[in-house]
């Protein structure tokens, strides 16, 4: 286990290297020049230029630059917007409500989907089973945005049930919609992953040999069928939990709700490099957390993976 | 006699398939297994034997209509409610199956999985009484390290313990009856020696009723008191194990005898010496799997002249398949070199490794998995025929009919897909594609172990007769040494990719120089029930 864990480490420092690397090098060498863009329509003098570049190491080569962002990175300091601000302050008033957001997503996403697939999966070619495939196809086809407009009008307005936007309510009431919403899309993967899982269970030998032990149904189902179909529903769970701490940003933007989606969308709009390489290395260490947390708990999960 | 513990009456099943037609499987089945008894079903495959030993437990699908009695004691079986059927799986009559891997949970403990069973059958034991029980159950099956073993997972086990561990669990609650379908089929001719003992010792030490299904009269000779013999969903004979091997009365249970390979070693006329096909000197052959290095074949020296059989022989893991796929280029050589039709088909350029693959024609065990199913026969065997000939049309039709016809199919089948065809007829259609572009060697892994005796014997006469006439040189790859005596020339026996001895036929299996030979073909059922007997009681006393 400690091998196994320590492996996993070393693989995450390496991609978390690559990874932010690519990303700096990519929005440094993108067009435009933020210096010249502060002082507006009239050009700084050259020794401001040249002091502010010598500030923000601008006029080193691109690797050593990037030596000295990590070099901030590892001691905590995500640098400095050119407005003056630290980036992780700009952040850290936008991680509690894209967590809030993802989590509540996600959790719904998992209780819902493994349901309807475990249901799906052990009446295969029934109603129900139709019914799941149908339904969810049906939500993940409506745009994002028509749904959450329409959810807006009818349980915001209408019912009067939940506010539209903002998050003045806290949670749960401010996230149920965009919670709702999000879950809804990722819904008809996660419930597809466990019928086919579940349903290959049940068809496997040992069912059987379970049922020739006299073992009852909800044993079999609940203790072995649900943990052998764990596995491949928690790797998809997982990648899809990474993706939602990424900031659904059409969600955010339509419950305006003030998340990373949102900071990241606005930062990139104004060219704001240093923000946009301090949200996204936060966002990769929280890709590789939960990676690695997956591997773990499916190594918990399948002793074949431990063992291997 | 004492009454019979189980007793099978009149059963017939079923099948309604979901277009509403209804397809017989077993039709009035009876039979008794009595304490301290084994009795045998044997039959091949589509005979109804498995779906009979299912139907006791009631563990046939729901599309299954079952009628006639099963009796358990006075407890009758056949239309049983779910309350019922529980306080009999598990507690009174217990089953054990094929593929012990498959049979065991992969992501539980052993002892988990026995403790399971106690926990619902044994509600009155402490979780304590039932981990030593765990442990006694193993150390009563001859499971090495039983205390440590039950926190073993199935896949750190073998098969052979595996097995063990399946029959443990079985056991767990002193059934009445014990129902092994084909226990011994996925494993190995030592291995099967040390399960088929444990049935013995079960018999006559605790008294179990052992109902045992089983396509082999090897095992059956073995280990059976009273056969069933099983045709087309029907009874076809019943009778003491002695009298069926001696004076078998029905007519199919004379043909099933008589299929059955047997290792005789008698004389045949060696082939001329020719020149070596394949020469293999100091093969080694290396896994590397993360930082671990696992050698399958080490050091390993073979040659087969044109026109004659080498059968490889050894257990699983012995590294003979291995050696097939290195000469076929499949396998990571690590040293040494393999040599066919004078070609080095280890370091040669790639376009004369291509142009060596296409004078080696090979046939796996598996016909289904080996034939594309969206592909009619036809296409199968001509495709070699249009990639290297550059074959078409009538040309290619033609050849393509004189290559079934070769394999002794009608020609007019070539329009058909694979799963219309039975397993014999596709492994014909498997051998047709490897002799299509006239190999100088065929490799042959286990083409015959996936088939029924009787279908076996005409598939391996039918290899031997296309042998003959175009006299390719043949590494035959096999664990049946009773196969292997039917066809080889010359055998080579290995074990942990070592090569153990190597030799004509006849010597390996009459005088066999090593031990280890020894040992595998003692340990070989012998479809004979006087001699097999005999030769317990030689090992016994």
């Amino acid at each position: 286990m400690t091998r196994f864990l320590s492996r996993r480490l070393v693989e995450l420092v390496v991609v978390f290297l690559g990874v932010t690397f690519i990303v700096y090098a990519m929005v440094f060498t993108l067009p435009g020049d933020p210096i010249a863009a502060l002082g507006g329509d009239r050009p700084l003098p050259e020794n401001v230029v040249a002091q502010l570049r010598a500030e923000y190491h601008l006029d080193l080569p691109l690797w050593q630059q990037y030596l000295h962002y990590l070099g901030g990175v590892l001691t905590g300091d995500l640098g400095t917007t050119f407005t003056g601000r630290p980036v992780s302050e700009a952040m850290a008033s936008r991680w509690p409500v894209t967590i809030t957001l993802a989590l509540s997503a996600w959790a719904l996403e998992m209780i819902v989907g493994v349901l309807l697939g475990l249901a799906a999966g052990l009446r295969r070619g029934s109603i129900l089973d139709r019914g799941v495939l149908l339904g969810t196809v049906l939500a993940t086809s409506i745009p994002v945005f028509v749904l959450g407009v329409s959810a807006q009008l009818v349980f915001g307005l209408e019912l009067g049930w939940f506010p539209i936007a903002g998050t003045s309510e806290g949670w749960p009431a401010s996230y149920v919609l965009p919670a709702a919403i999000v879950a809804l899309y990722g819904l008809s993967s996660v419930s597809r992953l466990m019928r086919g899982s579940v349903a290959d269970t049940m068809r496997s030998d040992f069912v059987r040999t379970l049922v020739a032990k006299g073992m009852p149904r909800h044993d079999i189902v609940g203790v072995h069928v649900m943990r052998n179909s764990a596995a491949p529903v928690l790797t998809f769970l997982a990648i899809e939990l990474g993706y939602l701490l990424g900031g659904t940003v059409v969600i955010e933007g339509i419950f305006n709700l003030p998340g990373i989606g949102q900071l990241l969308f606005e930062s990139i709009r104004t060219h704001e490099g240093p923000t946009v390489v301090g949200v996204t290395t936060a966002l990769i260490v929280v890709f590789l957390v939960t990676s690695v947390l997956v591997d773990v708990l499916s190594s918990l999960i399948d002793p074949r993976i431990r063992h291997e | 006699m004492t009454p019979p513990v189980l007793s099978i009456d009149g059963l017939t099943v079923d099948f309604r398939t979901s277009d509403g037609t209804v397809v017989p499987a077993v039709r009035d089945v009876s039979l008794d297994v009595g304490a301290g008894e084994i009795v045998a079903v044997v039959g091949e495959s589509g005979s109804g034997k498995s779906v009979t030993a299912m139907s006791v437990l009631g563990l046939l699908p729901p599309n299954a209509r079952t009628a006639g009695s099963i009796r358990l004691a006075g407890t009758e079986l056949v239309g049983a409610d779910a309350a019922r059927l529980a306080s009999v799986r598990g507690r009174r009559v217990a089953m054990v199956f094929q593929d012990p891997f498959g049979s065991l949970d992969p992501v539980f403990t052993v002892g988990f999985q026995i403790r399971e069973v106690l926990r619902r059958h044994r509600p009155e034991m402490s979780a304590a009484q039932r981990r030593s029980r765990a442990v006694d159950l193993l150390r009563l099956v001859d499971v090495p390290e039983p205390e440590s073993r039950v926190r073993a997972y199935p896949h750190q086990l073998s098969g052979g313990q595996a097995q063990r561990v399946v029959i443990a669990m079985a056991l767990a609650c002193d059934p009445e009856v014990l129902i092994a379908d084909e226990p011994t089929t996925a494993l190995d001719v030592t291995v099967q020696r040390e399960i088929l003992d444990v049935l013995l010792r079960l018999r006559d030490t605790a008294g179990v009723a052992v109902l045992l299904i089983t396509h082999d009269m090897g095992v059956v000779a073995d280990v059976a008191d009273r056969v069933v013999v099983m045709r087309h969903g029907a009874v076809v004979e019943t009778q003491d194990v002695g009298p069926l091997f001696a004076t078998p009365r029905a007519t199919y249970t004379r043909e099933l005898l008589a299929a059955v390979p047997r290792l005789e070693a008698a004389h045949r006329p060696d082939p001329e010496a020719a020149e070596a096909v394949l020469t293999v000197e100091g093969l080694v052959v290396e896994y590397q799997r993360r930082r671990r290095t696992t050698r399958a074949v080490d050091g390993v020296d073979l040659h087969i002249a044109s026109g004659s059989v080498l059968a490889l022989v050894g257990e699983s893991g012995s590294g003979k398949s291995t050696i097939g796929k290195a000469v076929t280029g499949l396998a990571p050589v690590h040293s040494g070199s393999v040599v066919v039709d004078g070609v080095d088909a280890v370091d040669s350029p790639r376009r004369t490794l291509r142009a060596l693959r296409r004078r080696i024609g090979v046939v796996f065990q598996n016909p289904l998995g080996a034939l594309d199913p969206r592909h009619t026969i036809g296409e199968a065997v001509g495709e070699p025929l249009r990639v290297h000939r550059r074959m078409r049309g009538t040309a290619l039709d033609r050849r393509v009919g004189e290559l079934l016809d070769a394999v002794e199919l009608p020609g007019p089948w070539a329009g058909r897909f694979p799963h219309e065809l039975s397993g014999g007829q596709r492994q014909r259609v498997a051998i047709a594609r490897a002799i299509a572009l006239d190999p100088v060697l065929l490799v042959a892994d286990e083409p015959t172990s996936a088939l029924d005796v009787s279908v076996q014997a005409t598939v391996l006469d039918l290899f031997r007769h296309i042998q003959r006439e175009l006299r390719f040189a043949c590494l035959f790859i096999s664990h049946d040494l009773a196969v292997v005596d039917e066809l080889a020339d010359r055998v080579a026996v290995l074990h942990r990719g070592r090569l153990v001895e190597t030799g004509p036929r006849v010597d390996v299996l009459t005088r066999p120089a090593e031990d280890y030979t020894r040992r595998l073909l003692e340990a070989a059922p012998v479809p004979d029930p006087a001699r097999s007997r005999r030769a317990a009681a030689r090992l016994a006393g």
